[in-house]
């Protein structure tokens, strides 16, 4: 059963996209430079003429507008060209690194939620008390320490001075014959410990300071103190009907998370030579990868435009009232 | 009784040397086309040059040598080259190479279609034939002496491309070549994998592997030799001068870089017009005081255009000395006299202009700050401006828009830079970006091209030196050191004219310092 409500929305993905696409192809073409230029960095042998015969071959002397109507037109067959830095299909160089973003940003995510939520609930029902002020230098204190300070710790001590974790990479080197399954598996493991928990540890400070605003809101509300006089059990006070309704903000957020968890952090990925979408992204960008850019924002659009209608369809199917007929 | 001696030499090991282990190094970027004729970054260069060879190479001693040719000759004074290829080589299939895969590796440079950045080394080649399957005769319009090194570009197989586009070929990404490793595996921004050649022409390779880690963060790689979880990795001046305790695994090696640091002005720019004030800017900047101080000592003043190694490098010239003295009176001359405050002004101008360099180069831009400092002594005004690279390049550099620039040239043992200084090439998007223009020069670097005669080279050079030197189109800062640190367990590496990695093939580990195990294949 689709709802006209729902083909309206879909109907206007397309405007929206379309939009997206053309802002974002002329500012891109707006950076000076382009892609041939990157080629060689001033190698006094690669000559001028050289360059602008490549140009010339890619297309890329062309009037922009002419280029921009031959892009719309490979996208309307889902064709998004290919990379000018080693001319392979950049749908294959996006798909490649997928898994691992999705892996990464799973992880993390989920660990942030396990933590995130509980905590952040906890410190709303005990709010001013010891802990909760304790949680709130913590978080921030999370949330303040610069990525890159904390991961270079981190590898300083958990992978050079003790030995118990790989500084950077997603596998060992001693792969294929002689590791099995099971080993390759710890392996990856190892090697995702310290970015997960990084990452995890700078979202975990919003996250649950949501967590917690939102159940402060709740546990004010009338029902709550009827639930109270009642004489129910805080487990269930709290637990059953405060913390459903505290959940519906945390839904909408999740919602704004999606495009996240295939946009990967550059400086992470840079840190822990992590073979994510924020480097892909970073070095077309650096590169003028025209193709690789206008793929990835398209990409990028496209999911944040669908995770705000997931939020929207989710929030409105918890939370009846405000289900839109 | 040579023949007994033959035996023996045969059936003892000359050299007690092991064979096994891994090499594992590390790059800051990935490689993007494992084709010569594609590749352009030196990601893609390093990996390309363990796996295919040229006609010819530079020995230790950067003499040009014979490579996938035994020997070579050049004749009718340059016009033409005949290389003598051997036979015993065969690609990593296990196909032969023969004197067809060279006129094949000719024909796509030529074809328009492939996306090459070097056509332009062969344009003055007339033609290519093979008389017979292992002889390449190449002729050529004229006599062009950097000519004879631009066949040291990887030779490619024609089995192997001849059908499918060549730009997207997937031979791009699993190459087969005739180098001392051949190509294994290639996990996109992680790692690539070469193994040993075994049937190498010039003997094996005594390392079973070659690992290519990619780590994008210089302190993370820092971290992974400490850790020794790679084997060599370049430095930075102060990673390179941190405790010796840090090295206690690792080798430290320095040699001068075939590369120069300079800073160039834009003569089109009245202000540089005048000789005697670029003279006095260069006589204000203490080169000695940058090395020291920014490179900590690790590289050389220079005085010149070429790199300190190069032949081409004259000794003769001296290095400029730091004399403000001079320079104050050199400005006086040309009429920049001091205000009340010590700033320099002319006819009611003061002395003011833009110093600019590229981001992400510290080095770079602390060299800007020093000269600002050092010529602010001198009441001159300096702005410094620190831009993106492709920002600088195309809409300052390539549009001679801006007053000087601290900048760099990386260039091979060829001294051969016409396209710096001849007057011909200051269209835009050239590199005499300088507008540097001297009829002895442009005449120099024509004749120093068309000459094959290395002693009558030399001359030239050496000539083009002095010349450009006393000019001053750029104010010729150092040349910085080659900064690099092997694991101790490797043995071979030398450090020569050509730097480190020229015998890699015969580097070795003792069998109970070994840390990788061959049947652990990557």
């Amino acid at each position: 059963m689709i709802s006209p409500y729902l083909r309206q929305r879909f109907i206007h993905l397309v405007p929206t996209l379309f939009g997206i696409s053309l802002i974002s192809f002329f500012l891109m073409q707006l950076a000076p430079g382009g892609p041939v230029d990157q080629m060689a960095d001033m190698n006094p042998h690669i000559t001028a003429a050289a360059k602008d015969h490549i140009r010339e071959e890619l297309g890329l002397n062309r009037p922009i507008a002419v280029q921009y109507g031959l892009w719309v037109k490979r996208m309307v067959t889902f064709d998004f060209g290919r990379s000018f830095r080693d001319q392979r299909p950049v749908t294959e160089k996006i798909l490649e690194r997928l898994p691992a973003t999705l892996l990464l940003n799973f992880l993390s995510l989920g660990f942030t939620l396990l933590l995130a939520l509980p905590l952040g609930f906890y410190s709303a029902v005990r709010a001013g008390s010891r802990f909760d002020k304790a949680l709130t230098v913590f978080v921030f204190l999370g949330f303040s320490i610069p990525t890159y300070v904390l991961a270079l710790a981190l590898m300083l001590v958990f992978g050079l001075k003790l030995g118990w974790l790989p500084v950077s990479g997603l596998s060992s080197l001693n792969w294929g014959g002689s590791f099995s399954y099971w080993q390759r598996g710890i392996d990856m493991a190892r090697h995702l410990m310290l970015p997960v928990f990084v990452l995890s540890l700078t979202s975990l400070a919003a996250l649950s300071r949501y967590a917690r605003s939102s159940m402060l809101e709740v546990i004010h509300q009338d029902y709550i103190r009827t639930a109270v006089a009642k004489g129910l059990t805080p487990g269930r006070v709290y637990g059953v009907h405060a913390l459903r309704n505290a959940l519906l903000p945390i839904v909408t957020l999740l919602g704004l998370m999606l495009p996240d968890l295939v946009g990967g952090g550059v400086i992470i990925e840079t840190l822990f030579a992590y073979p994510g979408m924020g480097r892909l992204g970073y070095d077309a960008i650096m590169a003028r990868d025209y193709n690789l850019i206008m793929a990835l924002t398209v990409f990028t659009a496209l999911l944040t435009v669908l995770g705000n209608l997931i939020a929207d369809l989710v929030y409105a199917w918890v939370d009846p009232r405000i289900r839109v007929h | 009784m040579n023949r007994w001696l033959l035996i023996l030499l045969l059936s003892c090991p000359a050299l007690a040397v092991d064979t096994g282990d891994t090499y594992v190094d590390a790059s800051i970027g990935d490689a993007s086309f494992l084709n010569p004729m594609l590749s352009n970054d030196s990601a893609s260069n390093d990996i390309v040059n363990l796996v295919y060879n040229g006609l010819v190479k530079y020995d230790k001693d950067l003499n040009v040598v014979g490579d996938l040719a035994q020997r070579y000759e050049v004749l009718r004074g340059g016009l033409e080259i005949v290389f003598h290829l051997r036979k015993n080589v065969r690609w990593h299939d296990g196909q032969p190479f023969t004197a067809d895969d060279v006129l094949f590796t000719y024909e796509k440079l030529r074809d328009p279609k492939v996306l090459t950045p070097y056509a332009d080394s062969f344009a003055d080649v007339e033609q290519v034939t093979a008389p017979d399957p292992y002889t390449v005769r190449v002729t050529y319009k004229h006599s062009f002496a950097p000519g004879l090194m631009s066949w040291s570009m990887g030779i490619i197989a024609r089995h192997i491309y001849k059908n499918g586009d060549f730009n997207t070929h997937p031979a791009n990404r699993h190459p087969v070549g005739t180098g001392p490793f051949r190509f294994k595996e290639w996990k996109t921004d992680q790692y690539l994998v070469l193994e040993a050649n075994r049937d190498y022409f010039d003997g094996r390779p005594n390392l079973d592997r070659y690992v290519y880690r990619i780590i994008p963060d210089q302190s993370v790689q820092f971290m992974e030799m400490r850790n020794q979880t790679i084997d060599n990795i370049g430095l930075t001046p102060d990673q390179f001068k941190a405790y010796d305790a840090i090295f206690q695994n690792h080798q430290r090696y320095q040699y001068p870089a075939f590369k120069y640091i300079f800073m160039g002005f834009n003569l089109r720019n009245p202000l540089f017009k005048d000789a005697r004030v670029r003279r006095a800017i260069a006589l204000a900047i203490d080169r000695e005081s940058i090395v020291k101080g920014i490179l900590l000592g690790l590289g050389e003043p220079i005085s010149g255009p070429f790199p300190i190694s190069s032949w081409a490098y004259n000794k003769q010239v001296p290095s400029l000395p730091f004399n403000p003295e001079t320079a104050r009176q050199l400005l006086k001359e040309a009429g920049w006299v001091p205000d009340a405050k010590g700033h320099l002004s002319k006819n009611g101008q003061p002395f003011s202009f833009t110093l600019m360099t590229n981001q992400g180069n510290k080095v770079r831009a602390l060299c800007t700050e020093i000269i600002q400092q050092q010529l602010a002594a001198l009441g001159i005004d300096v702005h410094v401006r620190i831009l993106e690279w492709t920002v600088l390049k195309d809409t300052y550099i390539g549009k001679k828009n801006f007053d000087a620039i601290v900048f760099g040239w990386s260039m091979g043992p060829e001294p051969d830079n016409y396209e710096l200084w001849h007057s011909s090439q200051q269209g835009p998007s050239q590199y005499n970006f300088c507008s540097y223009s001297n009829p002895d020069v442009d005449r120099l670097l024509v004749e120093g091209r068309r000459n094959f005669d290395q002693k009558k080279r030399l001359e030239i050079y050496h000539r083009i030196h002095a010349l450009i030197a006393n000019d001053l189109p750029y104010v010729f800062l150092y040349c910085p050191y080659e900064l690099q640190a092997i694991h101790k367990r490797i043995q071979g590496p030398a450090v020569a004219p050509a730097g480190i990695g020229w015998n890699f093939h015969e580097w070795w580990v003792a069998k109970d310092k070994q840390r990788y195990r061959t049947e652990m294949m990557p």
